[in-house]
């Protein structure tokens, strides 16, 4: 973090350096490494299958890790405070289900949304409060919540997949525009947004801030626990959305909904470059890593890769890209 | 701050309470133990609560039950089909001493805790998934391999004359048992009908649907040569058809034949608008009418079942016809049964089994 700072403005530097700086300051960021990884995949992949690189395998497997990527990207917030968020799949799963529940039971797509959104919030503000101002640990926390939010999704649900969605609800999931499907689209949206709020707003400064040494945020009067409930909130929300488009997609609410996606999405956001450790990370980050593990899916697919294989090959070439982004971090030590 | 601290910790603590006693007390109303003499408490295992499958099994149960009046149902499952869970369950209704356990297991270490059940002199039925080497008393249940040679028979029929297959497998989590019976049956039946044919590739879905999408049309796309698609277990089925743009449209062209195991409400339509050539289900409602019949009747009446106990198999098909020695009915009929819920069973005595 501090390096990008430092070098992003040096007062009085001839234009045509800009450029180079620009680079340097990219190369030297933590998502340069998963962004090689990504692009030396997708070249690989390009020669080995002709089917790779057309329109339709594209736009298909960004949709299919678009999920994650907006989930991993609330996420991203929740890590760079330093917390953790276990219960993001439960979280999806029942935004998911609420949502199907409701248009399924004719209530038309703007309450449906809405009862998604109202569930990562409530949910968001639950753990939030447990962990800011309950004083308890983010991972004990979450661990319950993700237990009883699923609880809750059975109940939901009664076990039977839900169908019948409202046509504009479908929409979110599957629709197109400008060939472009809409949850690859409100992903792109959340990520501008997202590294708006990182970026430019108090919160994302903030938040860094926490991440990096939270007594001394404390200490120098930053409203630690305003912050932390927040960030939680944001991680709900996001998952939720996550999970709506998800059910949407699939046209189906069902009881395993987003089951075990915490996993996906704490690595994405991990993999793309979010520092566990806190105080690092960007919603670029998030899109990457689920990016990266989206082609690789795609990919294994597409070559045949056996089924007894393809978890091995998915393992290696995560802490590859890890690997990389430490060979890139180690020239700067 | 602190005060804020301490006052969420003790409004934790009677909300947790409350929801506790809550679900103890629904807990309570399901288990409706009776201690008349004679009346018979039943525990039910299933693999999982998320499954529609279950609970027309859970129905079936029920049904049985209450038309032979002396006995009682607890019917429970791990969350997540969790197989220590189930474990725990069965040492659980072994030290309540119910009894008779029904058993849908979810693998070596439920067997064990089957066998535990037995020594403690509690007949043991197993249903939908079996041990076989345990000492359980019966094995209610569909034929897997018998289901994978029907959905063969179905592909084999649909295909005379077509040259060459290059078949795709679809499957749910890589090695297990009864889903590579399916595909097993599946491929002797091609081999019986005299079908060329070569696997291409054995795509798995880890059971979630999304992925099961994902590797449907991945597979179809990577390699253009695959002419026909099995798909051990109903994921991709589950989903709506806008899903399958792929699939659908190598269907359309004739470019493409699918076979699919199951018989799910939301598979049904994939055979009514063509895309599947026919559904090879269980008879979920005769898993749990017939576990009962059967636990009751070795409990009860002390009568000998041999040790697997078919219910058959729901075969759906656009006309009805005969598959193998099975009639298949249409979806319009299936979709008939799964809206009214009136999925019917004979019980099944010893001497109908031979």
């Amino acid at each position: 973090m501090s390096d990008e700072r430092r070098d992003a403005t040096v007062p009085g530097a001839p234009r045509r350096r800009t450029a180079l700086l620009a680079f340097e300051r990219f190369y030297r960021s933590s998502e340069a490494g998963t962004l090689a990884a990504v692009v030396l995949l997708m070249v690989l992949l390009t020669f080995a299958n002709n089917q790779f690189l057309t329109r339709d395998n594209l736009i298909f497997t960004a949709r299919s890790f678009s999920f994650i990527a907006i989930a991993a990207m609330g996420a991203c917030f929740v890590i760079i405070v330093g917390g953790i968020d276990l219960s993001v799949g439960s979280v999806m799963g029942l935004a998911g289900v609420v949502a199907a529940f409701l248009s399924s039971h004719g209530y038309g797509t703007i309450p449906s949304v809405v009862g998604a959104l109202l569930v990562g919030t409530v949910s968001g503000l639950l753990n939030g409060l447990l962990i800011a101002k309950g004083g308890l640990a983010p991972f004990i926390v979450t661990l319950g919540t993700l237990s009883i939010f699923r609880s809750f999704v059975y109940i939901v649900t009664g076990g039977f997949p839900m169908q019948g969605f409202g046509p504009s609800l479908l929409w979110l999931g599957q629709g197109f525009f400008i060939g472009i499907p809409m949850p690859v689209w409100i992903m792109v949206v959340f990520w501008i947004l997202l590294t708006f709020v990182l970026r430019r707003m108090r919160l994302g400064w903030y938040a860094y801030s926490i991440g990096g040494n939270e007594e001394a945020a404390r200490l120098s009067g930053l409203p630690v626990d305003r912050v932390k409930v927040l960030v939680y909130v944001i991680a709900g929300l996001m998952g939720a959305i996550g999970g709506l488009l998800l059910v949407a997609r699939l046209g189906v609410g069902e009881s395993t909904a987003g089951l075990g996606y915490e996993l996906n999405v704490i690595a994405a956001a991990v993999i793309g470059g979010v520092s566990l450790k806190g105080g690092q990370g960007s919603a670029f980050s998030a899109v990457l890593g689920a990016a990266l593990i989206g082609v690789l899916n795609n990919g294994l697919v597409l070559l045949g890769v056996g089924e007894y294989l393809q978890q091995l090959v998915i393992g290696a070439v995560i802490i590859l890209a890890v690997s990389i982004d430490r060979i890139r971090a180690k020239n700067f030590a | 701050m602190s005060s804020c601290r301490w006052f969420i910790r003790f409004a934790l603590v009677p909300v947790l309470s409350a929801l506790l006693g809550v679900s103890a007390f629904a807990g309570g109303q399901n288990e409706a133990a009776s201690s008349k003499p004679g009346f018979l408490n039943f525990a039910v295992v299933a693999k999982s609560l998320n499954n529609p499958a279950f609970q027309v099994a859970e129905k079936g149960a029920n049904d049985r039950a209450a038309e032979l009046g002396d006995v009682g149902i607890t019917w429970t499952a791990p969350t997540n089909a969790d197989a220590a869970e189930e474990v725990q369950m069965i040492e659980g209704f072994i030290a309540k001493h119910v009894d008779g356990i029904l058993v849908d297991s979810l693998g070596p270490s439920a067997c064990g805790a089957v066998n535990e059940a037995i020594k403690a002199g509690i007949p043991v039925v197993m249903w939908d998934s079996d041990c076989p080497d345990s000492e359980r008393n019966a094995y209610v249940g569909s034929d897997n391999f018998k289901g994978g040679y029907a959905a063969g028979l179905l592909y084999a029929k649909a295909v005379q004359g077509k040259g060459q297959q290059n078949v795709a497998i679809l499957t749910g989590t890589p090695g297990a048992s009864n889903l590579q019976q399916r595909d097993q049956g599946f491929t002797k039946a091609l081999d019986d009908q005299q079908i060329p044919y070569k696997i291409v590739t054995t795509v798995p879905c880890y059971e979630d649907l999304a992925k099961s999408v994902t590797a449907v049309e991945d597979t179809l796309r990577g390699n253009p040569s695959i002419n026909g698609f099995f798909f051990d277990g109903p994921w991709s089925l589950l989903v709506d058809p806008s899903n399958l743009p792929v699939m659908t449209s190598k269907v359309q062209s004739g470019a493409l034949t699918v076979v699919s195991f199951d018989t799910l409400p939301p598979e049904i339509q994939y055979v009514t608008n063509g895309s599947v050539i026919g559904l090879v289900g269980q008879t979920y409602y005769g898993w749990g009418y017939q576990g009962i019949q059967v636990l009751y009747q070795i409990v009860k009446n002390h009568l000998k079942y041999p040790k697997f106990v078919n219910t058959g198999l729901g075969i759906v098909t656009p006309q009805p016809e005969m598959v193998g020695d099975q009639q298949s009915i249409t979806p319009q009929a299936m979709n008939q049964l799964w809206s009214s819920f009136s999925f019917k069973e004979k019980p099944l005595l010893p001497q109908d089994l031979h």
